[in-house]
């Protein structure tokens, strides 16, 4: 990151190599198109790149940055272009072309001991609660909008969304086994 | 807001995913901006957890073009922020020469004025002496022509009066001749001269009284024009007793108390 705030874009190309693929998967799966994924990977970078100046070490790390800027972009970009009814819905499975993927020997990140944990903290969850954080990440939907799209109510999609990230969270902190409130369950 | 640490990182899970309500929305914005480190510490977890969610993707590779197409648009940026500091160089440089340029401009300006006006005083100055010059010299011509209206006022004077005696001046050795008007009543003497050579700078005519038991009494010095013409009025010298001869000598400038020069011109009076 300093190499980047000093101007070099050799460290750039590197942090690119080293992360785009997670990042195009997930503009990918925000978005829907590939078209405009391409186009929101190039901005996502290029506004990393601008902003790294701006970095806090001690707020986060680079990738937590690249990640939670490559949402908001996203979902900006969703709005922007006004795709979400067009969009496949999160629930549906996510279905992912061979062909379309081309992992590279960067992508180690991606098959990361934490990638690990993620998906089995996933696999702990019911599907629909699984399906609703799914909904509220990728879609960007409020609790609202995915209780109406999973015909549930309110107060069960607040509750299955905050069990999941709490479980999530726990997973990450090897906590898998902590208690998980049921609160708010209607 | 009192919550625990746990409610508060359940909360902010909620915020970064964006699934909050607009008022707890806020509600989480304004602890945040209140700079308390928990908050902050909290959204830094949340924000890493989902994070890590998003790490549970599939990669997939992007197209090989995309990076290049990043690179290129970097490479532009960073040569337009090269060419806007470079803008922004030749901007300042043009600034500080255009200053430069005003600097000197106001300083030649301001060294002509200074200049100027010590020559405009200097010829101010000059004017004023020439002026005062002109003035004293208006002023002695005055005072002169005043003296000499006062002087042939009195000769007049003296011509009216029945009382004035005229006595000639002689001279055996040229042409010059003199004469005294002896006013008595106004006690003045007024001797004329005539054909009397002009003298050197470093000479005078001196006039003298010569009483009967030959007292030689100064009664001033006088010069002469080119044509020998010279006039002298002076009073007679009381308690001397009857004058008996007139004389004018030559003497030293500025007259002597004793007569050492020769006699130019002399009369008797009685």
């Amino acid at each position: 990151m300093q190499a980047m705030a000093a101007g070099d874009a050799g460290a750039l190309a590197a942090f690119y190599d080293r992360h785009s693929p997670l990042v195009y998967a997930t503009c990918v799966r925000m978005l829907g198109d590939r078209t405009t994924a391409d186009e929101l990977l190039v901005d996502i970078f290029h506004e990393f790149w601008q902003r790294a100046s701006l970095y806090d070490a001690a707020k986060s790390n680079p990738v937590t940055f690249l990640l939670t800027l490559t949402r908001s972009r996203a979902i900006d970009r969703r709005r922007t272009i006004g795709k979400r009814s067009n969009l496949k819905l999160a629930t549906e499975s996510q279905t992912t072309n061979a062909a379309d993927q081309h992992p590279t020997a960067l992508d180690g990140v991606i098959a990361s001991e934490n990638a690990g944990i993620v998906r089995e903290a996933l696999s702990l969850l019911d599907p629909e609660q699984r399906r609703a954080i799914e909904c509220a990440y990728y879609d960007g939907l409020s609790h609202s909008e995915i209780a109406d799209l999973l015909k549930k109510p309110l107060g069960t999609v607040k509750t299955y969304i905050r069990q999941g990230l709490i479980r999530l969270r726990g997973c990450l902190r090897n906590d898998v086994d902590a208690p998980i409130e049921d609160r708010d369950t209607e | 807001m009192k919550l625990t640490d746990q409610e508060r990182l359940e909360l902010m899970l909620e915020y970064v995913a964006g699934t909050l309500d607009a008022p707890q929305t806020e509600t989480v914005r304004q602890a945040l901006l209140s700079g308390d480190p928990a908050w902050a510490a909290s959204l830094a977890e949340a924000e890493a957890t989902l994070a890590a969610y998003a790490s549970a993707l599939e990669p997939i590779a992007p197209p090989h073009g995309i990076k290049s197409n990043l690179m290129q648009r970097v490479s532009r940026g960073q040569a337009d922020l090269r060419l806007k500091e470079n803008d922004e160089f030749l901007f300042l440089r043009r600034l500080a020469q255009g200053f430069a340029a005003i600097a000197a401009i106001i300083l030649v300006a301001v060294l002509v004025n200074a200049w100027t006006a010590k020559r405009i005083e200097a010829a101010r100055q000059q004017v004023y002496a020439d002026m005062k010059k002109q003035m004293l010299e208006k002023d002695l011509l005055l005072f002169s022509l005043q003296s000499q209206i006062n002087s042939n006022t009195r000769v007049l004077e003296a011509l009216h009066s029945p009382s004035v005696k005229v006595v000639d001046l002689g001279s055996d050795k040229s042409k010059a001749v003199g004469r005294v008007l002896v006013d008595a009543e106004h006690g003045t003497w007024h001797v004329f001269t005539t054909a009397l050579a002009p003298l050197p700078a470093d000479k005078t005519y001196e006039l003298w009284f010569i009483t009967a038991d030959q007292k030689k009494i100064a009664g001033g010095t006088f010069s002469v024009d080119a044509g020998g013409n010279g006039m002298i009025t002076a009073p007679i010298p009381k308690d001397i007793g009857p004058v008996a001869i007139a004389a004018i000598t030559d003497e030293p400038a500025g007259g002597v108390e004793v007569p050492t020069g020769s006699i130019q011109l002399v009369g008797k009076l009685q």
